[in-house]
């Protein structure tokens, strides 16, 4: 009986509503494409729900660091301080309102750049340690990734003109063939997928209630 | 009765899933296919092994996109679900700690209860801690924030994560090596994968991710379905060396074919 | 220091990036920017607007790249404007009501443009790929108001657009949500163009789609808008930022070299070591 519960039903959903899916984008049946309309909603709303479980979830974990006294505690205090200052300002003003928009741009959109920008230094220490010339594949990576960075460079057409060219040659030739291969092969491989879980094959993401 | 512009690929549709339903069947009935080792699914156990070893957590995810298993990732997140569920079982197992940190709140009902049922299904279920399944954020910067704070503060050996990235690949990878976690990262977004590939100890791929769930159950059947999908990616190039040639011959005969 | 490099180079490389970062911002250097034939075909498709003409686009970006995303579309906005184009703005993505309020406010509408007439804002709009199919094929089905709660009838602009078949192009500012699904849901159905402004590590995978034609034309996130802003003669954000980019640039490629010298002279000093052993 569990194993009906927790395996087969939820396989028969997924599988069901995954045809549903594929057969609304092929299809011209203003029913299917209602019902796919209608599944996209669904999927939001469900959505909106899950979010309000997140937040619980955050705060749930956040609490029992605090009560626990665990390291660097005192950050959880604030980041359930800023949790529901942000509720509070857009349940109380309004999204549209301008303390709202205020404390997302100033303290969201600052915060989201930062962590943007902290790209800027991985990519220089991940570049230091990684482009070494350890064997001949490694040596090609070394060279194009150089010529592209040299052709990125705003200066570089000043410096030779045929850096720009460079960069562009390989970028338009060998990137973008091995671009179209990943493409091809993971597009090819969502599809198996997809037929693995229609037939109820795979099982993986149900757990080890998934397992025979 | 079919949308026009899409009857070539309908068509295309059911032929590949005839295929590989073929290959599936024959699988199951007969010989089980070879297909080559995935260093990077091969690993996992290395890695786990490797963290109960050294009393360290194991750090796993699903990657991070905004839309969720709505978007068009939602395969990349699924096959992500399965290797997490698969290290859930190892880490039970071997009584390694395991921190999941889903971004998809909508997930976090199934990732509770496919860890649960894992440790139960491994006879360990008081080694499963709820609290150890974190949900940051399903907003790119701040999830990326909660898993380098974690890295840091919990200092993982081994960092598993499949699944659809965007920029902040770069930066969870990169956190990772900080911390000296073996790293296992897959995606199938071209743009972010040559920045696990400089980053991470092994990487996934493109469809390595989406043959995840078949390499680790080793069933045959679906090991089937891999080699199906081989068939198919063969004609897939014949046909693009067909285009290629009438094309360049100056037909587009075909070309108008597969718009229909 | 070869020991600093070896176990912890972190340490001197963020230190020396951050000089060499906000040295050029305190202090521009007036670095030469070359304009890429890439940028050139997204200036000459934009020049081609005429008055009246209705660009569609797509905010699809959150307040984390705003610094490649926002200059690019502030620049190109103010183009289409002085072209006397007009602009249905949307967003696929939640955060794009924020990025809209922050682009207005760094944007002075010409000169007798109004709201309502010459743009209009719908809104964040759910629903992904199946929204983009809905906006493109009958726009009314999808959204009964704008940004601001105002009925479509209320707005003049909206009289005139009814589907993809009234507008000149659409314009995709992203930094990767649903950029190749436009392909899909209007090049392919329309053949109309496609622009995309994506943010820089897009690019490469963006390159297959400008070959084939399906997207008309892209600008590479800040260096693409630095570029835009010289070549409309409207210097802005992104133009005082490139120095700090060929500055940045520069180093990494220094860095490359440093850390290939240092794997040489380890691997030869290990090899002479083992030599010295069998010996």
């Amino acid at each position: 009986m569990s194993e009906i519960y927790k395996k087969k039903i939820p396989l028969l959903i997924t599988a069901f509503f995954l045809f549903i899916v594929i057969l609304e984008y092929f299809l011209a049946v203003p029913f299917l494409k209602t019902v796919g309309l209608e599944l996209q909603s669904w999927a939001v709303l469900i959505v909106a729900f899950a979010i309000g479980l997140g937040g619980v979830n955050i705060t749930k974990h956040h609490l029992l660091r605090i009560s626990n006294r665990d390291e660097d505690w005192y950050l959880s205090i604030w980041l359930l301080f800023l949790l529901a200052l942000f509720v509070v300002v857009g349940i109380g003003f309004g999204q549209q309102s301008t303390y709202f928009k205020w404390l997302y741009i100033n303290v969201y959109g600052a915060l989201s750049s930062t962590t943007y920008s902290v790209l800027a230094l991985f990519i220089t220490s991940a570049a230091f340690r990684a482009f070494r010339a350890r064997n001949f594949d490694a040596s090609v990576l070394l060279i194009s990734g150089f010529l592209v960075l040299i052709g990125n460079t705003p200066a570089s057409a000043s410096i030779w003109g045929g850096f720009p060219l460079i960069q562009e040659w390989i970028m338009k030739v060998p990137t973008a063939a091995s671009t179209r291969v990943i493409v091809i092969g993971a597009a090819l491989g969502m599809v198996t997928l997809a037929l693995r879980i229609i037939t109820g094959k795979e099982t993986g993401f149900l757990g080890g209630a998934g397992e025979e | 009765m079919l949308e026009s512009g899409r009857v070539i690929s309908f068509i295309s549709i059911v032929l590949m899933f005839a295929t590989v339903y073929y290959m599936l069947r024959k699988a199951e009935k007969e010989k089980v296919p070879h297909i080559r080792r995935i260093p990077a699914l091969d690993a996992i156990d290395e890695a786990v092994g490797r963290a109960t070893e050294l009393g360290k957590p194991v750090l796993c995810h699903m990657g991070q996109t905004s839309r969720g298993v709505r978007g068009e990732w939602a395969g990349a997140i699924l096959a992500g679900l399965s290797i997490m569920s698969h290290v859930a079982s190892l880490c039970a197992r071997l009584g390694a700690r395991l921190i999941v940190a889903p971004a998809y709140p909508e997930l976090l009902p199934l990732v509770i209860e496919t860890v649960r049922d894992s440790y139960i299904a491994e006879g360990n279920l008081e080694g499963f801690k709820e609290d150890d399944i974190r949900f940051f954020s399903n907003q790119q910067w701040p999830w990326a924030t909660g898993i380098m704070g974690t890295m840091e503060r919990e200092k993982p050996a081994a960092h598993i994560g499949v699944g659809p990235f965007h920029g902040e690949s770069l930066i969870i990878a990169e956190a990772g090596a900080r911390v000296k976690a073996m790293s296992i990262l897959g995606t199938p977004r071209k743009s972010q994968i040559t920045f696990l590939i400089a980053c991470a100890d092994y990487t996934l791929i493109g469809e390595e991710v989406y043959a995840a769930g078949a390499y680790l159950s080793k069933d045959p059947g679906q090991i089937g379905t891999i080699a199906g999908q081989d068939w198919v990616k063969m004609a897939a190039i014949v046909l693009m060396i067909l285009c290629t040639l009438t094309a360049t011959l100056g037909s587009d005969i075909l070309l108008n074919i597969l718009k229909m | 220091m070869s020991k600093i490099l070896r176990e912890k180079p972190h340490i001197p490389i963020y230190a020396l990036l951050f000089l060499l970062t906000a040295l050029p911002l305190l202090q521009p250097l007036g670095l030469p920017i070359s304009v890429s034939s890439t940028t050139k075909s997204f200036f000459e498709i934009i020049d081609e607007i005429e008055e009246g003409d209705i660009v569609f686009f797509d905010i699809n970006f959150g307040p984390g790249s705003w610094p490649e995303n926002g200059p690019q579309a502030v620049a190109v906005i103010k183009h289409i404007w002085a072209k006397g184009g007009k602009i249905l703005f949307f967003s696929l993505n939640t955060n794009g009501p924020q990025m809209y309020d922050k682009m207005m406010s760094q944007i002075q509408p010409p000169d007798g443009y109004e709201y309502g007439v010459d743009w209009v804002y719908l809104g964040f709009l759910s629903g992904g790929e199946t929204a983009q199919a809905a906006l493109t094929t009958d726009t009314w089905s999808l959204v009964q108001s704008d940004y601001l709660g105002k009925s479509l009838e209320s707005l003049p602009l909206m009289q005139e657009v009814r589907s993809a078949e009234d507008a000149k192009l659409l314009i995709c500012n992203t930094s990767g949500a649903l950029a190749w699904a436009w392909v899909r849901q209007w090049h392919e159905p329309y053949n109309k163009p496609y622009l995309l402004l994506p943010i820089g590590i897009m690019v490469p995978s963006s390159a297959v789609y400008v070959d084939a034609g399906q997207i008309a034309a892209l600008l590479p996130g800040s260096r693409g808008a630095a570029e835009y802003e010289i070549l409309s003669n409207r210097p802005g954000e992104a133009v005082t930022l490139t120095d700090t980019l060929t500055i940045q640039q520069a180093f990494i490629m220094i860095l490359i070299i440093i850390g290939n010298i240092m794997f040489l002279l380890e691997r030869q000093g290990k090899s002479s070591k083992n030599t010295r052993r069998a010996i």
